[in-house]
């Protein structure tokens, strides 16, 4: 908390423009020694390129990054862990082939002159000590794949042990620990800070936030909103206001035209579990309405969109139209009914090999051929009806599909699934990684399908999607579900509030 | 205005070409280059009965490498064909000698190569086994399996073996004999390669084949059921190699467990390849194979013809297999953006 000091690293006027977005702009931000430095934002506020960039993964397009006073060239993210920055990412680094021991002391043997011998016993004794820094008594022969995602999270933390470290970056590191796991993770945090170490925290549970840091950092679309010091009497609802602060007042919620409430449920969720990620939710989908599931990361609403088409084990009830479906059969999911846009476009959504007529009819091949044989005919005219429909520019229904960009693939995907005419509409990220005016288009298609009677469930991670785009919104924690948004009631900061609230019986815990 | 129409149309046009020749015209390129150099060289090179005779040597290569074509598109690869040649070819042979019709003989081999391509989907897909490894087990096993059949001793089909006389005649037909001068190992190739060309570009089996290998996550939300559509193209791999492996047996009209087909498998994989199907899977046409085979069939013809030593053969085989796909690799993000 020795403001006074020279910080160590200091972010000059920074920005950054990727092709057609401007990820970051004018972010001055200085990280002191002996600080534990929170960094707040929604997805896409530009935290991580911000990190990237101190990680020497991404250079800055404006703006100097100082380290000691001196401006830094970073050449690489090995020259970067020299000067003493440690990066640890949300995303686990590690090789599941090797064992705890090895892995913790990767980058130091990465070192190690290909002439000289690798001294084992000495690496695992080092590895040891730090495993027991950060309260793990994991012997450093296991095997990596062995551990669970918790402890996996702190090998990750201990390689950034491993050298003398001055900077700290630990982006979402407890987002699989368990309660008793963090708090050792902020004791560690504090000892550290103690030492001298100038540490930044990403996180977005607020609560977490407010009790470890020494200043707090919000971020908002590529901007730094502000830097509080003084962090008496600020609250969650005080930080969840500045992340979500923009301007909503050019935006137009989607009207119902009737009441959904009264017609009959065609999608139905009883007692819905995937282990380990959903724990036993019911959920309701009408016709006619955009209902929007949001959540943070690790919240369980990544795997809702397969785990009710069938993609993953899962279990208690999902009903369409009054008719059971059976799990893990995609096929009857379709019959039944259902229509999935999954996240991965690149790597599960589209057929990137194949044309863009074929894509468009590849879930229902049996409507498009007869005893086996294509209807070529047949397939051209409905890839033609649909790129009319869903106004995709492609030179033809020939052209193969991974030459698109992303917003026209999307349109071929979502058309994919009205061609087999489906009751329930089921979006995962339907607008990741595509620009603003395919976006506008994606959602009044959706707008329209809903209006002519679909029942779309859309799953995001975007909360100013969830809150301009669904009529009802329902957000995810740790495999639970909150109550119902309805109307004005949709807002970022109440969907925030929704998403980092602490379970129950963890709250119960706590409090006892 | 007109201007700005035409423009997309020709990029149309362009894009159709490259999609659907773009492949298959630089192996249709290379193969035309090398039959005038060679008819330059020789001029036995092209007369009737040399081009039917290289159409004869590469029949069975070829009607195996349509079931190759099938797996590798579905994005798996099977090491065990050479063997299932040979097993399935020297017990359609026992069985003959044995005294059987003509009809329950070949139904006896040609369900055994099915089987086995059952075998092989089964272990790659449900037993989550690499297709590599479990073909390369299968590789082993059948081949054992037809070692132990024949206790190791050559498998002849006449009529002092027992073979009966009506069946042996159709049977060495089927190997040896000509239609209108047309060898029938040609005529099989044929009507192979046009069925297979058929059941992979024209209807929703290939499709969901070419989905598969493509990507098996979109075939999945697609409702495809990945591992039957594998299954499936294991065994169609099977029944061919079994086929091609029975009219071998009828054409010579011998085989021995020890050394028929023996790394026959490196060469269908090679034909195929080299005929711009992709092992990475999702890619592949039967037009391409065809072309890759007779690749490999025009190069050794030629050699034998302009008289390279043996070795020399060997060593431009395996050239002309690394430049050709070599070649396709290069050129892939071309075609691809």
């Amino acid at each position: 908390m020795q403001t006074d000091t020279l910080p160590v690293v200091s972010f000059q006027r920074i920005g950054k423009s990727f092709p057609g977005v401007r990820a970051l702009s004018n972010v001055s931000l200085a990280l002191n020694p002996g600080e534990i430095h929170a960094v707040i934002g929604e997805n896409g506020a530009g935290k991580s390129t911000l990190m990237n960039i101190l990680a020497g993964v991404l250079a800055p397009s404006e703006g100097t990054l100082m380290l000691d006073g001196k401006p830094l060239r970073l050449s690489s993210p090995l020259e970067v862990r020299r000067r003493g920055i440690a990066v640890v990412f949300q995303e686990l680094s590690l090789c599941r082939n090797l064992s705890v021991g090895e892995n913790v002391m990767l980058p130091a043997l990465a070192e190690i002159p290909p002439w000289q011998l690798i001294r084992r016993a000495r690496a695992q004794a080092r590895s040891r000590e730090i495993l027991a820094r950060l309260g793990m008594d994991t012997d450093p022969a296991t095997p990596l794949r062995d551990l669970s995602v918790a402890q996996m999270q702190l090998v990750e933390i201990a390689r950034a042990l491993v050298r003398k470290v001055r900077v700290l970056v630990l982006d979402e590191p407890n987002s699989a620990l368990s309660p008793h796991e963090s708090e050792h993770l902020f004791n560690i945090m504090r000892q550290l800070r103690d030492d001298g170490v100038a540490i930044v925290y990403i996180s977005h549970h607020l609560n977490e936030v407010l009790a470890i840091s020494d200043r707090i950092s919000v971020m908002r679309d590529g901007e730094l909103v502000e830097s509080i010091t003084d962090l008496s009497g600020v609250t969650v609802p005080h930080l969840v206001a500045s992340m979500v602060g923009r301007d909503l007042g050019d935006a137009v919620p989607y009207g119902l035209t009737h009441k959904p409430a009264e017609a009959q449920p065609v999608l139905s969720l009883r007692d819905f579990r995937v282990p380990g990620e959903i724990h036993g939710i019911d959920l309701d989908l009408r016709p006619g309405e955009i209902l929007g599931v949001g959540g943070l990361p690790g919240s369980g609403k990544d795997i809702l969109a397969e785990a009710i088409f069938g993609l993953c084990p899962r279990s208690g009830e999902v009903t369409v139209c009054g008719q059971i479906l059976p799990a893990q059969k995609p096929m009857a999911a379709i019959q039944g009914g259902i229509a999935l846009i999954p996240a991965d476009r690149r790597n599960g959504g589209a057929l990137l090999t194949m044309s863009v007529a074929q894509n468009v009819v590849s879930s229902t091949l049996d409507r498009h051929s007869r005893i086996g044989v294509l209807l070529n005919a047949l397939i051209g005219d409905t890839a033609a009806r649909q790129i009319r429909a869903f106004d995709a520019r492609v030179s033809g229904p020939a052209q193969v599909m991974g030459t698109l960009s992303g917003g026209n693939q999307q349109k071929i995907i979502l058309s994919r699934g009205i061609v087999s005419e489906p009751r329930v509409l089921i979006l995962h990220e339907p607008t990741r990684g595509i620009d603003v005016g395919a976006k506008a288009e994606i959602y009044a298609i959706l707008k329209r399908l809903a209006q002519e009677g679909l029942a779309v469930l859309m799953i995001s991670s975007e909360l100013p999607e969830l809150v301009l785009h669904a009529n009802r919104v329902v957000m995810m924690a740790h495999g639970t579900l909150s109550r119902d948004f309805t109307g004005a009631e949709i807002t970022e900061q109440n969907l925030m509030m929704a998403a980092s609230v602490q379970p129950a019986h963890l709250v119960a815990e706590g409090a006892a | 205005m007109t201007g700005s129409l035409a423009q997309p149309a020709t990029k149309a046009v362009k894009k159709r070409f490259s999609r659907f020749g773009g492949r298959e015209t630089g192996v249709a390129l290379a193969l035309l280059v090398m039959c005038i150099v060679l008819a330059i060289l020789n001029d036995r090179f092209l007369t009737t009965n040399n081009l039917l005779n290289i159409g004869r040597q590469v029949s069975l290569l070829g009607i195996m490498a349509v079931g190759m074509t099938f797996v590798l598109a579905s994005g798996e690869v099977d090491l065990s064909v050479g063997s299932i040649y040979a097993f399935c070819g020297l017990v359609t042979g026992m069985v003959i000698v044995a005294g059987y019709g003509l009809f329950p003989s070949l139904m006896v081999g040609i369900l055994a190569g099915i089987v086995i391509g059952i075998i092989n989907g089964l272990l790659s897909t449900y037993g989550r086994l690499p297709s590599l490894i479990a073909t390369l087990g299968m590789l082993s096993m059948v081949r054992g399996a037809a070692l132990i059949l024949t206790d190791g001793r050559p498998v002849t089909v006449n009529a002092r073996n027992g073979a009966n006389p009506d069946v042996l005649g159709q049977f060495t037909f089927l190997g040896q004999g000509a239609i209108a001068g047309v060898p029938m190992q040609l005529v099989f190739f044929v009507l192979i390669a046009l069925a297979g060309w058929f059941l992979l570009a024209r209807t929703s089996f290939g499709f969901r084949v070419l989905a598969v290998g493509g990507s098996t996550k979109a075939a999945r939300v697609s409702g495809i059921s990945v591992e039957k559509v594998k299954i499936a193209a294991f065994a169609l791999m099977g029944g061919l190699a079994a086929f091609a492996g029975i009219l071998s047996i009828a054409f010579l009209p011998s085989g021995q467990a020890g050394r028929t087909g023996l790394g026959l498998e490196l060469d269908v994989i090679a034909a195929t390849i080299v005929g711009g199907t992709s092992l990475a899977g999702g890619e592949g046409t039967i037009i391409g194979t065809i072309l890759g085979v007779l690749i490999i069939g025009v190069l050794r013809n030629g050699l034998v013809l302009t008289g390279v030593s043996p070795f020399a053969q060997e060593f431009l085989i395996g050239l002309v297999i690394v430049v050709a796909v070599a070649i396709d690799r290069w050129t892939i993000r071309e075609r691809r953006v």
